[in-house]
């Protein structure tokens, strides 16, 4: 975290002190110390008990065409980078559908199952139309799925299992095996307690 | 994930971090052998 400054670079006091909580999808890998959870779509794996600091390297919208900038803070305005959260459950439980039975491997370890929850997002924050972009973020909530899709993989373990692997985030996690992402998805949504957004 | 168009921008400092603390008796200091480069990698979302 050498040279992160935390907060408006300006110095001006922050817009808000409560975290934007939103929904995402995780994979849930084998690490070298344990089960650890890894981002979907880029491979970056979660530290426990501490934040996940994004950095943008690309420069580049929509990684396509010229760059932008050749270097900034993430998230930015005109870039594509940040860590993301969505809005509404139902966004994250696309990604989930498809992400055991897509991915095998992640950062070359053993994708062992799918978790879906809420996040805490922070520092500089770019709100979209369907959800954030975020400096910093940390698990708030996680709710393991069973391994899902194709045959049965000789590291697969049961929801349960993972649950209590991923205790070391410090967050309340539990196990909802047997149900697919939308039928979880309308289990949390029916929880009041679940809703994210921007609490301040 | 697709998040749709950007809207505004704005700065949040949290009071507190949430992020739970460290339990006196879970280490979480990593063997120096482990190739630990990956997983302080950045979380981008390719298009």
């Amino acid at each position: 975290m050498t040279g992160e400054v935390f907060g408006d670079e300006s110095g001006r006091a922050p817009d808000f002190v409560e975290p934007v909580c939103g929904w995402r999808t995780w994979l849930v890998v084998q690490g070298y110390d344990g089960v650890r959870l890894a981002s979907v779509s880029f491979p970056a794996l979660w530290p426990r008990r501490q934040r996940l600091c994004a950095q943008c390297g690309r420069g580049f919208h929509n990684g396509s065409g010229p760059p932008l900038r050749a270097e900034h803070r993430a998230p930015a305005l005109d870039c594509s980078c940040g860590i993301y959260a969505a809005r509404t459950l139902d966004r994250a439980a696309q990604i989930a559908d498809c992400a055991t039975a897509r991915f095998r491997d992640c950062l070359g370890r053993p994708v062992l199952g799918a978790a879906l929850g809420l996040v805490s997002l922070w520092g500089t924050v770019v709100e979209c139309a369907q959800g954030w972009r975020a400096t910093y973020a940390y698990p708030a909530r996680l709710h393991v799925i069973e391994p899902s899709g194709g045959s049965p993989r000789s590291h697969a373990a049961s929801a349960g299992e993972l649950a209590v692997d991923l205790r070391g985030y410090g967050v309340p996690v539990d196990a909802l095996g047997g149900y697919s992402p939308r039928e979880i998805g309308w289990l949390l949504e029916a929880d009041p307690g679940s809703a994210p957004g921007r609490a301040a | 994930m697709e998040i749709g168009a950007p809207r505004r921008t704005y700065e949040i400092e949290p009071l507190e971090e949430p992020v739970p603390d460290v339990p006196a008796e879970e280490p979480t200091v990593s063997r120096p052998s482990e190739p630990d480069s990956a997983e302080r990698a950045p979380d981008l979302v390719p298009s």
